[in-house]
């Protein structure tokens, strides 16, 4: 047997194809891919097995890639194969030109997996998923015109319903779950469900979901609506397949839920008044593809009312109807299309007599009408034969009410074929309908007809295999005769009456109908949700940045309010005080630096303060035993001070406005004290530090490094420092494409040279670069690394920069800091991909020895995040020329 | 000594915020630095503050345990580095936005 997951990715693979082949070859080779899907699929029906295949992805939550391949839904497969063959086909040359032609050509291929994703998938989790990925495809391919208002509107109508459903139906997923354990349909179907409260709730959730997907009373008004997509969408999404994910889900959970009290009396009546609905819509409707939207409403009725009634004699009857209704309404809607593009209209008063223009098309329309309206030999016959049968067998009653809505469908059928049979006033033909377009019409078509031709292969190995697998009882086969049976009765009855009806409102003038009140409903909510969601908007944004960032810290402030009471206050008396008098001195000037920074409004005030704030810090890093802090936070500083000059000094504002004054030290100051108390409670918890303790006990040992900062920096957690070296360079690039025309920038004001700068700087830069490739070096064992190195060479190049002749052109630097941004990522990528090599895992390290001498991977990616640090450096000293001052 | 580094911490914090709520660019730039020293304290601070007890190892090192805990430095260590990124990042756009 073909692997199900193949067939499941052969949609996507082919989606991706598209993007490299010429636009020619995509519809014919998503075509001939198709048509090989199906066929593949045949063996599998005719095996008659069914197969559980698991790929273990999250077991924990219940969430395995669990397919659950039975006869049927290989069946249901193979029809989606063969309708995708035509559709895929069928679009490429209704959109031959467009050139969005592979957005939609690559939209219905993915559709297609999630589709084959949801009939297939056995956990009832990644089944969610594969639910909502049809609805939103769905969305994207009825929005394909989305520069219409009308269009966009239509989509996202369908695809709130659809979500809505989509989350009850997964509330009813974990309900169940909890209730009875199972995650699996297949393991639901071995069990009996309890009758209490929250499995009937779980039901409930899931019919809504299934209800709402396959568009059935009160949520009946989207699917007309969604027929603002492209015909192609239509034919394929609207009939064929997506809205028979509802259905189809009710019929496979119908053998173990249909006992369930709520089952069957909810499902039959909502079926039939969709029929009913759909028949007073269709009736009213002008529009071949909103007639065809009508059909398809009443036949999705049908098929409710048999999986509500559940018995093994209705799902039986369900397999033949959905196979018959697949087959005919998916050419009849690309028949639309094709006489769409022929008269230039969809307008069945303005199509009069068109099929007896249009040999193939006219063809294609006759004998899937005919299967519509149920005669033999037609599978639509059979069709509605086992559904009356099916609903005399359970009631009667529901075998009278069904006919009678089935007359009102097959009057709407009538009224769609006749006006197109007319011999009077005919329409005049405008263009010839492409070739392709009347071939892929055919291939549904087709495959219905070689059904018929050969029905008792067919009937035997096929529809015989998946109606067994479905209601779970072996079957024998389907038989057009069964002698004079009530269901036979009904079927004429139905016919006659549908024809008598036809001929009664022939005549009479009609007017289409407005829109229904559960579509007023939804409206009102919708509309209700976007005042409230605006009106909570003005309030919170009303322009104002600082008003914006205020409201934020409150509510951050606030929420950090609550944390405060989680732990006791600590032991102030700590052993540590001991020498913290450099300590004590060093606090208030931090503070008074702190404050003075805050309060500067002109440039150099801004600068000097910020750099002794940083120095400060520094030195308090150091106090703290954090060399390589200080180290990093001293050039950091130096650095920051340098950009920050280039740039204040020429952007000169207006200084800050004093208002608010009050309220903004509010604030503040609120802020603040959170913050002290927040960390002076952090401080009394007690906890050991696990992971600390492996990096001290492993350092020198299993990296071979004395300085554990630089050794978690570039072996333990060196994946989060390649991450941060790639931010880096992202960021350079970003500056590069914010400011590409930098060089056009006027120098800065004050150009001076002094001669103790153009002594001096030559000694300096001599005495860094040297220093900076020792303190690379030494960076393993003792403070440095290649952060510290990198930032000390940045200095050597800025200050180059300053002297009265800059050794590096823009136009260098900007080449300069682009090698060593693409060397640095290389030279770190590559020492994490070293390991690889050798069969051990991703950025382990590799080390030779010589005595005490140890080189490695590691060292390799340290000089890889130098270069980095130094081409980021590099990068924004050209933004900011500091070269003339 | 904990009053008096959470007492630093707090005052950063505050005049960060104070400039970030001046409105002017170079305001938000300056409150930006000021939080972000903050918060590398804060890290660094939520260690443990251990006094002269770098997390070099030597030869003769027995007792890790009194040694600063070097994870939360390698972490401010990366944030410096970053902070100086964002930093750079946030002076060009205030550079492209006020040329005209």
């Amino acid at each position: 047997m073909i692997s199900p997951f193949f067939l499941l990715a052969l949609p996507v693979l082919l989606a991706l194809g598209t993007l490299l082949l010429p636009r020619v070859f995509t519809g014919l080779l998503s075509c001939a891919c198709y048509l090989v899907g199906a066929g593949l699929l045949i063996p599998v029906v005719a095996a008659g097995e069914s197969h559980l295949l698991s790929l273990p992805w999250v077991s924990q939550l219940g969430m395995d890639f669990d397919l659950r391949m039975t006869p049927f839904s290989a069946w249901f497969g193979f029809l989606i194969f063969t309708i995708g063959a035509g559709i895929v086909l069928y679009a490429a040359s209704y959109f031959h030109g467009n050139p969005r032609l592979r957005t939609i050509l690559s939209c219905l291929l993915f559709f297609t997996s999630a589709m084959l994703g949801v009939i297939w998938s056995d956990n009832f989790f990644v089944l969610f998923l594969f639910w909502e990925a049809t609805s939103l495809f769905s969305f994207l391919l009825v929005g394909f015109h989305h520069e219409k208002d009308d269009a966009r509107a239509k989509a996202a109508q369908g695809l709130l319903v659809t979500f809505f459903g989509g989350a009850a139906m997964l509330a009813g997923f974990i309900l169940l779950w909890l209730e009875s354990g199972v995650t699996s349909i297949s393991a639901l179907l071995e069990m009996d469900l309890a009758s209490n409260p929250p499995s009937t709730a779980a039901i409930i959730l899931i019919m809504l979901g299934a209800l709402t997907k396959s568009a059935q009373f009160p949520f009946h008004f989207w699917l007309p609506n969604a027929m603002a997509g492209p015909t192609p969408v239509s034919a394929f999404l609207h009939s064929a397949t997506m809205v028979k994910a509802g259905v189809f889900l009710l019929a496979t959970l119908a053998p173990v839920m249909h006992s369930h009290p709520i089952w069957t009396p909810v499902l039959v009546p909502l079926g039939l008044i969709t029929v009913i609905l759909s028949t007073y819509k269709g009736l009213r409707e002008e529009d071949m593809k909103g007639i065809l939207a009508c059909t398809t409403l009443a036949a999705l009725g049908l098929l409710t009312v048999l999986a509500g009634i559940g018995t093994p004699a209705a799902l039986k009857g369900f397999v033949i109807f959905l196979t018959a209704h697949a087959l005919y309404k998916a050419p009849l809607f690309l028949s639309a299309g094709n006489l769409e593009k022929r008269f230039g209209t969809r307008q069945l008063p303005r199509l009069r007599g068109a099929i007896l223009t249009t040999p193939v098309t006219g063809a294609v329309i006759v004998i899937s009408i005919l299967s519509l309206l149920g005669l033999p030999p037609f599978l639509g016959f059979l069709g509605k034969e086992y559904l009356l049968k099916a609903a005399w067998d359970f009631s009667p009653l529901v075998a009278c009410l069904t006919a009678l809505a089935a007359a009102g469908a097959l009057c709407v059928g009538l009224r769609l074929l006749m006006p197109l049979l007319a011999r009077q006033d005919r329409a005049e033909v405008k263009k010839a309908i492409p070739v392709a377009m009347s071939i892929s019409t055919a291939i549904p078509a087709l495959a219905a007809l070689s059904l018929i031709a050969l029905y008792p292969w067919a009937n035997a190995n096929l529809l015989a295999r998946a109606a067994s697998s479905l209601s779970r009882e072996t079957v024998a086969g389907f038989s057009f005769w069964h002698g004079l049976t009530p269901a036979l009765g009904l079927g004429l009855g139905a016919l006659l009456l549908a024809g008598t009806a036809h001929l009664i409102l022939r005549k009479k003038a009609t007017q289409p109908v407005g829109k229904s009140f559960f579509e007023g409903i939804y409206d009102a909510t919708i509309g209700a949700l976007l005042q409230a969601s605006k009106k909570i908007a003005g309030l919170l944004e009303e322009g104002s940045l600082r008003h914006h960032l205020a409201f934020m810290l409150t509510a951050i402030g606030i929420l950090s309010l609550i944390s405060l009471q989680i732990t006791d206050w600590p032991s102030l008396s700590n052993p540590s005080s001991r020498h913290s008098a450099i300590f004590i001195a060093l606090s208030p000037a931090l503070a008074i630096a702190t404050i003075a920074a805050a309060r500067a409004s002109n440039p150099l005030a801004i600068l000097v303060s910020l750099g002794f704030v940083g120095l400060l810090i520094a030195f308090l890093f150091l106090w703290f035993s954090a060399p390589d802090l200080a180290l990093t936070q001293l050039l950091a500083e130096t650095l920051i001070i340098f950009l920050m000059a280039g740039v204040l000094f020429k952007n000169r504002q207006k200084p800050n406005s004093k208002s608010g004054h009050a309220w903004r030290m509010i604030v503040a100051g609120a802020g603040g004290l959170l913050v002290t108390l927040l960390i002076l409670k952090s401080m009394a918890l007690e906890w050991d530090h696990p992971v600390s303790g492996y990096y001290l006990a492993e350092s020198k040992t299993a990296a071979f490094g004395a300085n554990v900062v630089n050794v978690i920096l570039v072996d333990f957690r060196a994946l989060d420092t390649l991450g941060e070296i790639i931010v880096l360079a992202i960021a350079a690039l970003g500056a590069n494409a914010a400011l590409g025309a930098a060089r056009t920038r006027s120098p800065l004001p004050g150009n001076s040279s002094s001669p103790w700068l153009a002594a001096g700087l030559p000694l300096v830069i001599g005495l860094l670069v040297p220093t900076a490739l020792w303190i690379f070096w030494r960076g393993h064992n003792a403070p440095g690394g290649g952060f510290i190195a990198a930032l000390l060479i940045a200095s050597a190049i800025g200050l180059g920069q300053l002297g009265e002749r800059p050794f590096l052109t823009t136009q260098r630097m900007r080449t300069i800091s682009r090698r060593l941004l693409v060397s640095g990522l290389t030279i770190a990528l590559v020492s994490s991909l070293l390991p690889l090599s050798q069969g051990l895992p991703y950025f382990t390290g590799l080390w030779w020895h010589s005595g005490d001498f140890h080189i490695g991977t590691p060292v390799l990616f340290d000089l890889g995040v130098s270069l980095t640090v130094i081409g980021f450096t590099v990068s924004f000293f050209r933004h900011f020329q500091l070269s003339r001052f | 000594m904990e009053i008096l580094i959470s007492a630093t911490i707090g005052i950063l914090v505050a005049a960060g915020i104070y400039r970030l709520l001046g409105g002017t660019k170079v305001d938000i730039i300056v409150g930006l630095v000021l939080i972000s020293q903050g918060a590398n304290l804060i890290i660094l601070a939520s260690g443990g503050l251990k006094h002269n007890a770098p997390a070099i190892l030597t030869d003769g090192t027995k007792n890790t345990d009194a040694m600063a805990d070097p994870l939360p430095q390698a972490l401010v260590l990366t944030a410096i580095v970053i902070g100086f990124g964002i930093l750079a990042f946030m002076l060009t756009l205030l550079t492209r936005s006020s040329a005209k």
